[in-house]
């Protein structure tokens, strides 16, 4: 199992496309991901809980993965927010 | 788990209205917080008695404490008022008509922490407050799974994501029943042993399905299959059938798991193609409410069978069917 934090940097934070981004990133792994912030964890797999999370940009997340490809899994996520899902801002 | 706590002022604004709140003295109630689900009655503490009470915990005066003090020789009383207010609590009201207040309301005005008066009784303020503030102070927790009601029975559903969880509290919803939270539910433990879920705000009446996205339940099927909050009753885990993992098959043994140290009864139902899972979901809704009524099938079949085998053994043959 790893567990890696990061911020959201993007201007709208975790918003309805980021947050799909996210989850279709992760639903692509097999590994079980599960994103925290503060007590609240929910799965990476499901929107409803990405959006749960209710993370503005600033929020500090931590991603956690296991599984056969966690390592890939947790690179994946990170690049994707660290790239700010790809959009213009 | 964080120890929580809500400023007074939220504290205010929630049960003014109700509690007919007055301030008595001006304080930025912002920086008061209230820690504590009990409240304090410090009639000792004004006769001179009595340890300070705890931190954080909301201090009522009732009839009796008011027409002690107002008993009280001027000097004595203002002193009497002062140790009040020297007290580190969030607050204290005064419980009671308010036209009883009038000689005192001077030296209450004087005092460091907020003072608010209410005309309800002392018992009101004491039970209005205390249940407000055990359901705001509740223990927390946020569960992965969906919650609906299933025949007024709290059905969580839970496990690994993609298994039709949200598949399955629409066809619920579809049969009539309410959606409370899809996907990530905030459960509180309210005294005495009650799981209460409600949904996140901004989420609330979304179901996400895959391949359609977010539907929002309420404008589809209408306000009468959503529901704000419900008592989580009965934990039904999906589970992908495999060969070789037994199941429980007479429903003799009943498990349970445990949330916020309160214990539900939990089923586990294998998913096999073509299983129709809120039929089941249904049954063991119905199911439940029969056993809180007090009858559970199995027990009652274990024991009507028990006695045709022990007469079968008395008499040495099977005795005649006469229905």
């Amino acid at each position: 199992m790893i567990e890696r934090d990061v911020r959201i940097i993007n201007k709208l934070g975790l918003h309805l496309r980021a947050a799909a981004a996210l989850v279709q990133t992760a639903s692509g792994f097999e590994s079980d991901i599960h994103l925290r912030k503060d007590e609240i964890e929910v799965d990476a797999k499901s929107i409803m809980g990405v959006l749960g999370l209710e993370a503005g940009q600033g929020t500090e997340i931590t991603i956690i993965a296991k599984g056969s490809d966690e390592e890939d899994a947790v690179r994946a996520i990170v690049g994707l927010i660290e790239a700010r899902f790809n959009e213009e801002e | 788990m964080k120890a929580k706590q809500i400023s007074l002022s939220q504290v205010i604004t929630d049960c003014k209205e109700f509690l007919h709140l007055k301030s008595l003295n001006r304080h930025t109630d912002s920086e008061y917080v209230v820690t504590r689900s009990d409240i304090g009655v410090p009639g000792l503490i004004l006769a001179g008695l009595g340890s300070a009470p705890h931190r954080g915990q909301i201090q009522v005066l009732g009839e009796n404490e008011i027409s002690y003090l107002k008993k009280l020789e001027t000097e004595q009383r203002s002193q009497a008022i002062a140790r009040l207010g020297e007290l580190d609590v969030p607050c204290i009201v005064l419980a009671g008509s308010d036209a009883d207040l009038d000689t005192l309301a001077e030296d209450f005005a004087k005092c460091e922490i907020p003072v608010l008066s209410s005309d309800l009784s002392m018992t009101q303020v004491l039970q209005y407050l205390s249940s407000y503030l055990e359901v705001e102070l509740a223990p927390e927790i946020t569960l992965n799974g969906t919650l609906v009601d299933v025949y007024g029975v709290g059905i969580l559903l839970r496990g690994p994501s993609g298994i039709g969880k949200s598949e399955c509290a629409l066809d619920l919803v579809e049969r009539g029943h309410r959606l409370v939270a899809d996907d990530l539910i905030k459960a509180i433990a309210k005294p005495p042993g009650v799981l209460i879920g409600r949904s996140v705000a901004p989420l609330q009446n979304y179901v996400e399905v895959r391949g359609i996205g977010l539907i929002d339940i309420g404008s589809i099927y209408g306000i009468r299959s959503l529901r704000r909050q419900k008592r989580i009753e009965v934990e039904v885990n999906l589970t992908h059938w495999e060969k070789g993992v037994s199941f429980d098959r007479s429903g003799v043994e009943t498990s349970s798991t445990e949330i916020l140290g309160i214990r539900i009864p939990s089923v586990i139902v294998p998913l096999v193609p073509g299983k129709s899972i809120s039929v089941i979901v249904e049954v063991i809704a119905l199911s439940h409410t029969l056993k809180t009524y007090g009858y559970d099938p199995t027990t009652e079949l274990d024991r009507r069978w028990l006695e045709r085998l022990k007469a079968r053994a008395r008499k040495g043959f099977e005795p005649r069917d006469t229905e």
